[in-house]
């Protein structure tokens, strides 16, 4: 297990590694333009998202200098589309991975602090979630429910997903528990929960940050496959998922409906995933050759 | 031996909890799939209460979760409102599609991802490891449903080589020979083996890079080549061999997204398999058929990952470092 | 560097002016600078010093096992048994690496392959070198074991590493490398990953193996102690150089270079009285920031000017010693030295 050392002083330290490594800078670039992109969205788009523009001359028009990305088979003009559905599907991912990792850190830290038997049954809870594929808990969850409003999506989400988070919190806080300067705390009468905030977390902190950088990118895939399944986000309202799950039926005829949010869709999560990686290789740079 | 019973053990513990909260968490969200039909005024309280009594959801929960547990014991799933069929026998008849899938799909690409892993490790910081570190970390980080789509359309629709769905021509004669057969079985597998071996065997490379790099770090090697030993069988016998462990294991941990993705790329493909199958008790709110599905799914995660960890100890003696290392190199 | 040495009459083993370098981010650094010596047969060398000093990296040169970005410069000559091991072709150098020289690392635990069982890797070395069945070198294997003192080798043979004790995998480490009956071994701080007692045992089965064979052996390490029980000869390393060289018993008895004299002082010795050890201050310079002049300088008690401006050279001073000292030629100063000292 590598455990990485974060004194407040080091994240500076983080910071220059990171600017000077080329692959996260682009990916960085690349996200910081996507985000302002949908979030500019209303000022930029040309349409308005919802608008059936001429149902009868303008379903699947292909891309065109009016219609950059073309227009779907309500004659909706896809771009506008995407913005909008741009700034859902990111606010629903970031929001998702914040509760991640809200009850993955409690999680973790309650049961890497616990006695042996209350740790045993966390962990064990913990190892159910992470052999219970995700995907299918998320569908039997919101199959049950008669309507899945925007808020409700992203809970699930969020409480489907923290268990990766909560082992890599438990295991952290497990290897420093026993630190010299730990026992001392505690010699001193620090209170767990004081022990915890101040002593334990900060160590658990850089794993925690890269592993919920990637937890975006694969939450942004999540919410646009279940919003392709037509268990998401509910249509009219446009994600970058539904948005596919649309176009799919039309694919052979009109591949531009998927194509353009398919395309945003895997920009965001390369870049995402590339910038966990840099932020990893920041947090711990590779060896040096031994000489 | 204990270890490997105690580890069967930790599987099934871990499968009543998936059961139990499948069950406890699908009966407290609202919804009913009869909320439709009963408000049918045709409908009597007297018939409804057989409906229910029928289908198993009448009494508590309580009741119902004791008497589901209890049928589950003994290989029964409930009844599948939307197949009008038992579960287990919806599922019986998808199951077989999807370990075919993905048996191919897992042969293949571990075959695949290891060969480029290790043609990285050898060939390191030279052109070779830098276009396939490039390519595998893209495939790695594709949307599988995503790639399935673009799979589908280039394949079936733009260039017309594959058929675009399912896993055999429905219009095949019944008499056709079994070369025909054959050849149409391997056109309609091509498509979503290849959006699984794109997905899979790219972490697998990765781990497999980082594992023999790892490796060939080790001062057991430095000790081989002292011994004398020559430089391909050091590298097959003293880092391939031993980094074999953490690539198996890798194979454990992504079980449950591999499981996860089928629903996606077999309803893409519409493969009748499992995936496909949880999709459309989705849209049918077929609960038992969907607690059917989610417990299949988990009961084939928990078995892959025991069979993981089991083949991993038997490669490597100290499986306690093997997990250490793999966390390190996964985390 | 030119070597004024007087060369042994037919070594089993000769390094000439062997240099490696590293290319790292700060530049080349040379970790190893001209380093020399000869082994006779039968005989053993102590390579003694300080961590970092680059004996470690010497062994290694030997049967060039200095991976990249390490490098053995050309100019540098090594010959075992008449032949130049740098100049070998790939398959005759595995030839010699594991049949005619053999070598023991420092920490057992990781330079023994984790996946295999003892008795496995040892049969390796035979199948590689000798030809034979599967059966005949894993016999010849379990032999071996017994031979190193260990007990019941048919079960220890069958076991992993990780089920052995510390000195139990050395022990397998020993027999990995005495299997082919080497003319020379090549010992890396082969005891100081043990337990004090256990050195001791293994210091003794290692020198009762050499002496059994008639093999000569490179022995390296930082302790002194193990030197005046095991070598014939010594050579103390400092900084990339070999900075003094004697037979054993003269350099116990009048080292020469102040290094050596500060070696000396820091080391225990049983019998004595408990008196204060006294250590060298500072620590040896990082390859890379070697001072121009003497590299031991800016920690010797004798320095002066000369010392600081003008690298010593090393001094022949008859009867196989040498000194990389200025003493050598200003005798004077260590007199003076000590004089003022008491003063």
């Amino acid at each position: 297990m590598t455990s990485i050392a974060l004194a407040s002083g080091d994240w500076r330290v983080i910071a220059q590694r990171l600017r000077t490594d080329r692959r996260s800078l682009l990916a960085g670039a690349v996200l910081a333009a996507m985000i302002a992109l949908v979030l500019l969205g209303p000022l930029l788009s040309p349409y308005r998202p919802y608008e059936q523009l001429d149902i009868t001359h303008l379903v699947h028009a292909p891309p065109s200098a009016e219609h950059l990305l073309g227009t779907d088979s309500y004659s909706r003009d896809v771009l506008s589309r995407v913005l909008s559905g741009g700034r859902v599907s990111l606010a629903v991912a970031t929001s998702a991975v914040l509760i991640e990792v809200l009850v993955g850190v409690l999680w973790g830290l309650a049961s890497g602090l616990a006695g042996r038997g209350i740790d045993t049954l966390m962990m064990r809870i913990v190892d159910a979630g992470l052999s219970v594929p995700r995907v299918l808990l998320l569908l039997a969850l919101l199959a049950a429910m008669p309507s899945v409003p925007v808020w409700l999506l992203v809970l699930v989400l969020g409480l489907t997903g923290w268990f990766g988070t909560a082992r890599l919190v438990r295991g952290e806080v497990r290897t420093i528990r026993g630190a010299d300067y730990v026992l001392a705390a505690r010699a001193l009468g620090a209170t767990p929960a004081r022990l915890a905030l101040r002593h334990l977390l900060p160590h658990a902190l850089g794993p925690v940050l890269v592993a919920s950088t990637l937890a975006v990118g694969q939450v942004i895939v999540l919410e646009a496959g279940l919003s392709w399944l037509g268990i998401g986000v509910q249509p009219p309202q446009p994600s970058w998922g539904n948005i596919i799950g649309d176009g799919y039926e039309f694919i052979a005829s009109a591949p531009w409906v998927s194509l353009g949010p398919g395309f945003c869709l895997v920009l965001v999560v390369l870049a995402v995933s590339a910038l966990g990686d840099g932020l990893r290789d920041a947090l711990a740079p590779r060896q040096l050759p031994r000489t | 031996m204990r270890a490997l019973i105690h580890r069967i053990g930790q599987g099934f513990v871990v499968i009543a909890i998936v059961a139990t909260a499948t069950f406890v968490l699908i009966r407290l969200a609202p919804g009913d799939p009869f909320a439709g039909a009963l408000e049918n005024a045709h409908l009597t309280p007297a018939l409804r209460a057989q409906w229910r009594a029928a289908y198993g959801l009448d009494g508590n929960i309580g009741t119902q979760y004791v008497r589901w547990i209890w049928a589950l014991l003994h290989g029964d799933l409930g009844w599948s409102v939307s197949a009008n069929q038992p579960v287990a026998r919806v599922i019986a008849a998808a199951l077989p599609n999807t370990l075919w899938l993905m048996g191919i799909a897992l042969l293949l690409s571990f075959g695949i991802g290891m060969s480029l892993g290790a043609l990285q490790a050898a060939r390191r910081n030279r052109a070779t490891d830098h276009v396939i570190g490039a390519v595998t970390l893209f495939g790695a980080a594709l949307p599988d449903f995503w790639l399935a789509l673009v799979v589908l359309l280039t394949g079936a629709y733009w260039f017309r080589v594959f058929p675009v769905g399912l896993a055999s021509d429905p219009l095949l004669p019944v008499a056709a020979s079994l070369g025909t057969v054959l050849r149409d079985r391997l056109a309609h597998l091509a498509l979503p083996v290849l959006t699984l071996l794109i997905l899979i065997a790219a972490p697998v490379a990765r781990q497999q890079r980082a594992a023999l790099l790892d490796r060939l770090g080790s001062d057991w090697i430095r000790t081989a080549t002292a011994k004398g030993v020559g430089p391909w069988t050091v590298f097959r016998r003293h880092a391939w061999r031993t980094a074999l462990g953490p690539v198996v294991t890798l194979g454990g941990l992504a079980l449950p997204a591999l499981v996860g993705g089928s629903v996606f790329i077999e309803r893409v493909f519409a493969w009748p398999g499992m995936g496909a199958l949880a999709a459309t008790a989705i849209s049918t709110r077929d609960y038992h058929l969907v607690v059917g599905c989610v417990l299949v799914g988990s009961v084939m995660v928990v078995a892959g990952s025991i069979v993981a960890d089991v083949l991993s100890q038997l490669l490597d003696p100290r499986a306690m470092q093997i997990e250490s290392d793999v966390s390190r190199i996964t985390s | 560097m030119t070597d004024t040495r007087t060369p042994m009459s037919d070594p089993l083993l000769s390094l000439r002016d062997v240099r490696v370098t590293f290319r790292t981010a700060d530049g080349l650094i040379t970790p190893v600078d001209g380093v020399s010596f000869d082994i006779a047969r039968g005989e053993t060398l102590a390579l003694v010093g300080e961590s970092g000093c680059g004996k470690s990296l010497t062994a290694l040169t030997i049967l060039r096992l200095i991976d990249a970005p390490g490098r053995i410069e050309p100019g540098s000559r090594i010959l075992f048994d008449g032949r130049d091991v740098l100049t070998l072709g790939d398959k005759e150098l595995r030839g010699i690496r594991g049949k005619q020289a053999a070598m023991i690392f420092q920490e057992p635990m990781t330079a023994l392959n984790p996946v295999y069982s003892a008795g496995e890797q040892i049969a390796e070395v035979v199948r590689t070198h000798a030809d034979g069945s599967r059966s005949a070198a894993w016999d010849r294997a379990v032999a071996m074991l017994g031979a190193v003192g260990i007990p019941s080798p048919e079960i220890r043979a069958k076991q992993f590493p990780h089920q052995l004790s510390g000195g139990m995998r050395q022990r397998v480490m020993i027999a990995m490398a005495l299997v082919m009956n080497p003319s020379l071994l090549i010992a890396d701080e082969p005891t100081t990953a043990l337990d004090v007692t256990i050195q001791a045992q293994l210091l003794d089965l290692l020198r009762e193996a050499q002496q059994a064979r008639g093999a000569s052996m490179l022995l390296i390490t930082h302790d002194l102690g193990v030197v005046a029980e095991s070598a014939q000869r010594v050579a103390v390393m400092y900084a990339g150089q070999i900075v003094e060289e004697a037979p054993v018993t003269t350099l116990f008895a009048a080292p020469q270079h102040p290094y050596t004299q500060g070696l000396m002082a820091a080391m225990p010795r049983a019998g004595t009285r408990r008196q204060r050890l006294t250590t060298i201050p500072g620590t040896v310079p990082p390859p890379g920031a070697w001072p121009t002049g003497c590299r031991f300088a800016d920690r010797c008690a004798y320095a002066w000017s000369r010392c600081t401006t003008e690298a010593p050279p090393l001094h022949q001073l008859g009867d196989g010693r040498s000194s990389r000292c200025h003493l050598v030629t200003e005798p004077e100063r260590r007199v003076a030295q000590i004089a003022g000292a008491m003063a």
